[in-house]
């Protein structure tokens, strides 16, 4: 390769070894070297700032603009006090957009998402992030208004369609792959469960937000298979 | 067993009294202090000393106003600015002996948190539930509560797990509303939609699971059921209404506030603190392993007398309270409560450059309780 890091890259990602399924193989499950060897490509979860960009990828929401000072996506103010004198200036429009990688990391109030994803606390250096998997994570993927707001964004663009051929087009453009008839299956049952309870409580939100936010929660949307 | 005795401490209650309390105006009887008030000190003591803000040439001794009795059984010195703590005193160990090497007030508080000056080692809470997991089925392992007449110094460091992973750090409560972020639904999704979300969401994993075999979607989806109970358990931990009008009373939640310049905190402030103890009681009950209580701020480089009264009669009662309720329910034997800053003030008046008046205590590190 000449020394070339592009090439040694091209190389690696080009073999038949790379571009594996990371599917267990049962008849391999219980290897005593486990993965060494690579029968399988390794599945591995996103890492903090890449679990903020699919969402907003994957919503229409996301801002591309390249360099620039940080940004400061909102916060509320609980979180942003318990740091003595600091100050968080709100992004104002497209910025707050931006991808992960550029959100200021203030290190007595760091933002949440990044810690709950294992961002490192920037006082050392990192040669290893930790990948774990706790239930602030999920309650962060539900319920933080950041990625509500990229559910809520994928879900209006169906224009309250729900039917399969619009539950598929969401799927496949979160996950890049087709569902399967059982997945379809489950996904066209809970988009009518839906619709029954935004029918009898208008204030819920549409359906297909509702899938749309399912669909996000799924550990495949956050993982690199 | 490879301990000198049986282990028998289960949980910890942490008061972290931000700052720097002035030991010798709440702990430590200094007769001979107030007999040299106005004195200098000796070259030869100050002559190596480096003060944060005292300057050190034209400082001088400055005595205590507050009575010291001796209390309980074992005749503990206490001031006359914890009445209600003076009854818990059988039931307390004084560490006199404290002393940092640290007078600055974020690497003090990291020091006394987690070992290092410098950010980045795991806090106490961490290693605890790193050691021996959280016995909370429901409730995060370890819990931060705060009353801040100012913000602290380390932020959100000051509950970090450090360079052990993510999911032993402390999670911030709150004491009224959705208590940990992120834990009430997004406006427009019902407890009928929540839940039947979290469903699907459960039964598309396991599809992929028996598709792809990975051992993180089963995680993961334990994860997202950890986190619904925690969205039924955290409604249930806040509601105090099983609690008896005697132990409200005790606890002092609906007390008079006393305002000193609404330093620290405004309306409310003496009500929310006396909740977050109630709430420490409440959580080690429900088999948090570790809570931690930040009350800001004991930093008084100036108005010493007025502010520290304050502050007392902000903690005083509850603190005393949790201790009374803690061993009366039997929890007392395996529950460490422990109560400190991270140093103590000097025993020289606060002379800084700007100051008018002397009124208060610089930063003391070499000694304190």
């Amino acid at each position: 390769t000449n020394w070339s890091r592009k090439s040694l890259i091209r190389k690696i990602v080009l073999a038949a070894t790379y571009q594996q399924s990371s599917a267990v193989r049962t008849e391999l499950a219980n290897h005593p070297d486990g993965n060494r060897l690579m029968w399988r490509q390794n599945s591995f979860r996103l890492s903090a700032e890449t679990v903020r960009d699919v969402h907003l990828v994957a919503s229409g929401l996301f801002a591309s603009k390249v360099g620039g000072p940080g940004i400061h996506p909102p916060l509320p103010a609980f979180v942003t006090e318990v740091g003595r004198s600091v100050k968080w200036p709100v992004s104002k429009g497209g910025d707050r957009y931006r991808r992960g990688l550029y959100i200021f990391f203030k290190r007595t109030v760091p933002y949440p998402m990044l810690v709950a994803f294992d961002a490192p606390d920037s006082s050392v250096s990192c040669s290893r992030r930790e990948r774990t998997n706790s239930p602030s994570q999920a309650l962060t993927l539900l319920n933080d208004p950041a990625f509500f707001e990229c559910a809520d964004a994928l879900g209006k663009q169906f224009n309250g369609k729900s039917d399969p051929a619009a539950i598929r087009k969401m799927f496949t453009r979160c996950l890049n792959r087709n569902p399967t008839p059982a997945e379809l299956g489950v996904l066209t049952k809970v988009a009518v469960d839906l619709r029954q309870l935004k029918a009898a409580d208008p204030e819920q939100i549409e359906p297909m937000v509702g899938l749309a936010r399912i669909i996000m929660n799924l550990d495949e949307f956050i993982t690199r298979d | 067993d490879r301990t000198h005795h049986r282990p028998r401490a289960k949980n910890c209650i942490y008061f972290f009294m931000e700052g720097g309390p002035s030991h010798m105006d709440l702990f430590d009887p200094k007769p001979k202090l107030n007999d040299l008030d106005g004195e200098p000190l000796p070259d030869s003591l100050l002559e190596e000393v480096k003060f944060a803000f005292i300057r050190k040439k034209s400082a001088r001794l400055m005595g205590s106003p507050r009575t010291f009795q001796k209390y309980g059984q074992c005749g503990m010195d206490l001031s006359d600015l914890l009445p209600h703590l003076s009854t818990c005193v059988d039931d307390i160990a004084f560490v006199r002996s404290m002393k940092t090497d640290q007078f600055n007030h974020l690497p003090g508080q990291l020091r006394m948190l987690t070992g290092s000056p410098f950010r980045g080692w795991p806090t106490l809470g961490s290693w605890l539930n790193y050691g021996l997991g959280s016995e909370s089925e429901n409730l995060p392992g370890y819990v931060a509560m705060v009353n801040l007449g100012r913000g602290l110094p380390g932020g959100a460091a000051s509950w970090s797990s450090g360079f052990l992973p993510s999911n032993y750090s402390g999670s911030l409560f709150r004491n009224q509303g959705s208590p940990v972020l992120n834990l009430a639904n997004p406006p427009g999704v019902s407890d009928a939609v929540a839940e039947r979300s979290l469903q699907a969401v459960t039964d598309m994993n396991n599809l992929r699971h028996a598709q792809q075999g990975h051992e993180e979607i089963a995680s993961r989806i334990k994860a997202y059921e950890l986190a619904y109970r925690m969205q039924s358990s955290a409604p249930e931990l806040l509601d105090l209404r099983g609690e008896s009008k005697a132990t409200l009373q005790a606890y002092g939640l609906d007390r008079e506030e006393v305002t000193s310049n609404g330093k620290p905190g405004g309306p409310g402030f003496f009500g929310s603190f006396a909740r977050n103890c109630l709430l420490a009681r409440r959580m080690v009950e429900r088999g948090v392993r570790y809570v931690t209580l930040f009350l800001s701020t004991w930093d008084h480089h100036s108005s010493l007398n007025k502010d520290l009264a304050h502050n007392c009669r902000i903690s005083d009662q509850p603190v005393a309270a949790l201790l009374k309720d803690l061993k009366a329910r039997g929890l007392l034997d395996d529950t460490v409560v422990v109560w400190g800053g991270e140093f103590g003030r000097t025993p020289l008046g606060e002379n800084r450059v700007n100051f008018k008046t002397i009124t208060g205590r610089d930063h003391h590190p070499y000694a304190f309780t």
